[in-house]
């Protein structure tokens, strides 16, 4: 069995074609799962009675279950439970809400952690000169706390890039589910996947691009010479 | 004037305030002294409401507090018109050395920038900083980082300024730096309550001392008096155990 290069080539634009959902799905999943994941951390951080126990329970749930048994069930469980709404709701909404969710909570957790290491005179400091506990937070902890957060917040850009991988499987049609398609018109199953793994291998890539230059450029707002 | 009523606080089971009663009249420099773990932090916490006491009344000029009522705006105000200097500094590692005395102006004061700048500017040039203005904390020594920490506090134009061991966290090199910038500050008639363990410098420098040892004020006079001759016994002992270190 040879490996057929001019297959490939001839795959390559459709997969680029259809790594457009990947994108968007992951570019909405990162956004609203950031958003959540600082309401979240900050819920968590303050101690606000009753949601602090919530949202440790939802942290532990979407960590702890998989990301593949979550989408069926809400997918093929949840959803038609109202008719009406399975209806309005498509495949790709409901991918990027799971996934949102689910991100949301490995990244309260990184986001948290990040808060916590940030030491308490940093706050005293700031109340002590009169700051509200919201101004020391938003002026004097978060951006601290975000350089710190980086890392393991980019770990999670990486993996829901990754995760919308998975997404075929509730009927999403993105590049999984064309490889499929397309590698099975001639047997070409190799040369399909390949090609499915290098277009994610360059998304990451990018990201892990991104990442270095938003680290260097906040190393530097804490004074670090590079 | 500042005036302590009554001032009681525990953590759990210890009690580390006992009724503290301290005045301090505009313009007076007190130093609190004593061994460690006696409270002398936990008062100038207190009164900065970084810890609310148990018990007790805190008055700055007209305004009065029982702490047992206090409400968040009392905190704030109390806050906004006492300046704290912590023995660790704690600058914003986020910000520069001007942006740090300038935070609590624009956010607090609501300055506008440039009116922020120039105030914060003239802190740096009384603090012997300006060259450093753009500088971040962490690169910055130790003596550096107090003496923007100090003027961090004073840029609000508080009504006292509280010093908790400003120079134990300090290389000695770097301790007369922090010293000159507070006796300079004294020489300007700011009030001043700083816990030290630098005898001889709240000696120089302070109207009076008070002696503080398990939660309570044991004695205070005039600061050369306190130390040169001191009455209560349990001063007596700690004193000299300092002297005889040298």
């Amino acid at each position: 069995m040879n490996f057929d290069f001019g297959f490939m080539i001839r795959v390559i634009p459709i997969m680029l074609k259809y790594s457009t959902i990947t994108l968007r799905l992951s570019f909405f999943a990162i956004l609203i799962g950031v958003m959540i994941a600082f309401f979240i951390a900050m819920i968590v951080h303050a101690k606000v009675p009753v949601l602090n126990k919530f949202f440790k329970l939802y942290i532990s749930f979407f960590r702890g279950t998989p990301l593949m048994a979550q989408l069926f069930c809400f997918n093929f469980g949840v959803l038609p439970l109202s008719n009406r709404l399975a209806l309005r709701v498509s495949s790709f909404e409901a991918a990027l809400i799971i996934l949102s969710l689910c991100s949301a909570a490995y990244m309260a957790e990184s986001l948290r952690a990040a808060i916590s290491s940030i030491h308490i005179g940093q706050m005293e400091a700031a109340q002590s000169i009169g700051m509200t506990y919201m101004q020391a937070m938003f002026r004097i902890i978060i951006p601290q706390a975000i350089r710190v957060a980086i890392p393991t917040l980019f770990g999670t850009f990486i993996n829901i890039v990754k995760d919308t991988s998975l997404v075929f499987a509730i009927g999403v049609k993105e590049m999984m589910a064309v490889a499929q398609l397309e590698g099975a018109s001639g047997y070409r199953y190799l040369e399909a996947y390949v090609c499915v793994l290098l277009v994610y291998w360059a998304l990451t890539s990018v990201l892990g691009f991104i990442q270095k230059k938003i680290e260097i450029k906040l190393g530097k707002s804490v004074g670090e010479t590079v | 004037m500042i005036r302590l009523q009554n001032i009681c606080k525990s953590f759990g089971d210890l009690q580390v305030l006992k009724g503290i009663n301290l005045d301090i009249e505009e313009g007076e420099v007190v130093s609190i002294i004593g061994p460690s773990g006696t409270g002398k932090s936990t008062l100038l916490r207190c009164i900065n409401c970084l810890e609310i006491a148990d018990e007790g009344k805190i008055q700055i000029g007209d305004y009065s507090v029982d702490v047992t009522k206090i409400t968040k705006q009392d905190e704030l105000w109390l806050r906004r018109n006492t300046g704290m200097v912590f023995q660790k500094f704690y600058l914003f590692n986020n910000k520069t050395a001007l942006q740090n005395i300038t935070e609590g102006l624009r956010v607090v004061k609501k300055m506008n920038k440039i009116e922020a700048e120039n105030k914060a500017l003239e802190i740096l040039e009384q603090m012997d900083l300006l060259d450093k203005k753009d500088s971040y904390p962490s690169n910055l020594s130790g003596g550096q980082q107090q003496r923007i920490a100090i003027g961090r506090a004073l840029a609000l134009e508080p009504k006292i300024l509280l010093l908790d061991e400003p120079t134990s966290a300090l290389d000695p090199e770097l301790v007369n730096e922090v010293l000159s910038i507070i006796k300079k500050l004294a020489k300007q008639n700011k009030t001043m309550l700083i816990v030290t363990h630098e005898i001889n410098f709240a000696r120089n420098v302070s109207d009076r001392i008070c002696f503080m040892d398990n939660g309570m004020i044991l004695e205070q006079g005039p600061a050369k008096e306190v130390v040169d001759n001191p009455k209560n016994e349990r001063t007596k002992q700690f004193l000299n155990v300092i002297k005889t270190r040298g």
